[in-house]
């Protein structure tokens, strides 16, 4: 037969268990200890095999740490094990195949989940896509990959859209401390939120995550979100802490765009002022 | 002179009525004989939730569909206002149907599973590794999962 059939390379940034060339791999949302060592990863190269399988044997071994001890933790250790053993014997092909198979293992995939509208005249598909690898988008010969959050409206016999430019953050700057007095309630505000405007955009979406409850190790506070017509956020009173923020654009025609690099600000407390009382036969 | 053509002429007359493609011992095959094998289905339809309607390829007709109804390339369904159903293709791929939503399931030999004519689905993949999903609209193809390509 004519016909040749491949399987493509997985198309996300999730690993190929089967594939033993794919060492770096994309954050892992359950993993954050993996997605830090991952930015410190080095470039693949070819000729750098040992350290490939080296480093790959590496990363398996911190999420072993990390992982529950349950079946799936088991399967990885024995894999691991293996991995170890060709390496030993020089075998740094199999010894990165094997330290791959325990770190997807330990990291399986998200679901992908995405939805497709089609208006009632046929004539518009809105695709966007919510959670886990990335999915293509073709219409008119050309192709676009859509990433967690990103959207595309694609009119019937017209080219793929290029999504909006993401919005450039104002203010605050970058890691300022507001000083402010606690409101009754103890809360901490205002802050303003302001950014540029993009081109397109008829809204924007802002996300604002605290951080400091995460970094003490207790269960992190729940993100705040807001979708704006307008350039900036007033936000409400918050507890002290540190925070971080990213802005979205959003146009009807071009979709979403990527979120805006983060910017972070703290929220402290202004001092507290004691008025004591103190009786005159009190004092020495 | 007449005897020694004749003989020649029968057997070329003899060859011009069998089908072409066949040689003489092959007989051409009627479908008696080698019936097609039974359909197998693409999906099934779960999880309805209001008035949601069939149509298979063969039939003029909408009719009321039913839970782990089979489904078959070419069929339809839609969903009224307020309903909703769940297509599971076969290798565990779900297309949600929301309400207002018109489907069909795209023929085997096409690179795509479902066709969205209408309204809004939402579409899962629980091992998007394994498992691929392709669904087109008439302006747009969305492929989700492991790639596959032919040449």
């Amino acid at each position: 037969m004519k016909a040749a059939l491949w399987l493509s390379a997985w198309m996300g940034l999730t690993v190929v268990p089967s594939a033993p060339a794919v060492v770096e791999r994309g954050p892992s949302e359950g993993s954050p200890l993996l997605a830090a060592t991952t930015s410190a990863s080095p470039p693949k190269s070819p000729g750098a095999e040992p350290q490939t399988a080296r480093k790959a044997m590496e990363m398996s071994r911190a999420a072993l740490k990390a992982a529950p001890d349950d079946a799936r933790r088991r399967e990885a250790e024995v894999r691991l094990k293996d991995a170890e053993a060709h390496f030993r014997e020089a075998r740094y092909a199999d010894a990165l195949h094997k330290a791959d198979e325990a770190w997807a293992l330990l990291n399986p995939p998200q679901p992908s989940n995405f939805t497709v509208e089609v208006d009632h005249d046929g004539g518009t598909t809105t695709v966007t896509h919510r959670q886990g690898p990335p999915v293509t988008v073709e219409a008119q010969h050309a192709t676009r990959i859509l990433a967690r959050g990103e959207s595309v409206r694609v009119q019937q016999g017209t080219v793929l859209p290029e999504p909006p430019t993401a919005p450039q953050p104002l203010q605050p700057t970058d890691k300022f401390r507001f000083t402010l007095k606690p409101t009754a309630a103890g809360l901490l505000g205002p802050v303003t939120l302001t950014w540029a405007s993009v081109e397109g955009a008829t809204r924007y979406e802002v996300e604002v995550v605290p951080e400091a409850a995460a970094e003490a190790g207790a269960e992190p506070a729940a993100p705040m979100r807001a979708v704006m017509g307008a350039r900036q956020w007033a936000l409400p009173a918050l507890p002290a802490g540190r925070y971080r923020w990213t802005v979205t654009a959003v146009s009807p025609d071009q979709g979403r765009s990527v979120p805006s690099a983060p910017r972070r600000f703290e929220l402290a407390a202004d001092a507290l002022e004691l008025n004591v009382k103190v009786k005159d036969g009190w004092q020495k | 002179m007449n005897g020694r053509r004749w003989p020649p002429l029968l057997f070329m007359v003899a060859l011009a009525t069998l089908p072409p493609g066949c040689t003489a011992d092959e007989k051409p095959r009627g479908p008696a004989e080698a019936p097609l094998p039974p359909p197998v289905p693409r999906a099934h339809l779960r999880g309805l939730s209001g008035d949601v309607q069939i149509k298979r390829a063969v039939a003029d007709e909408w009719s009321a569909a039913r839970d782990e109804l089979p489904l078959y390339e070419n069929d339809k369904v839609r969903t009224e206002s307020g309903a909703s159903a769940q297509v599971v293709f076969a290798n565990g791929s779900t297309v949600h149907l929301g309400g207002d939503s018109l489907v069909g399931i795209a023929e085997s030999k096409l690179r795509t599973d479902v066709t969205v004519l209408r309204g809004r689905v939402d579409a899962t993949l629980e091992k998007p590794a394994t498992q691929s999903l392709s669904v087109t609209t008439p302006s747009a193809t969305v492929r989700a999962g492991r790639k596959i390509e032919f040449q």
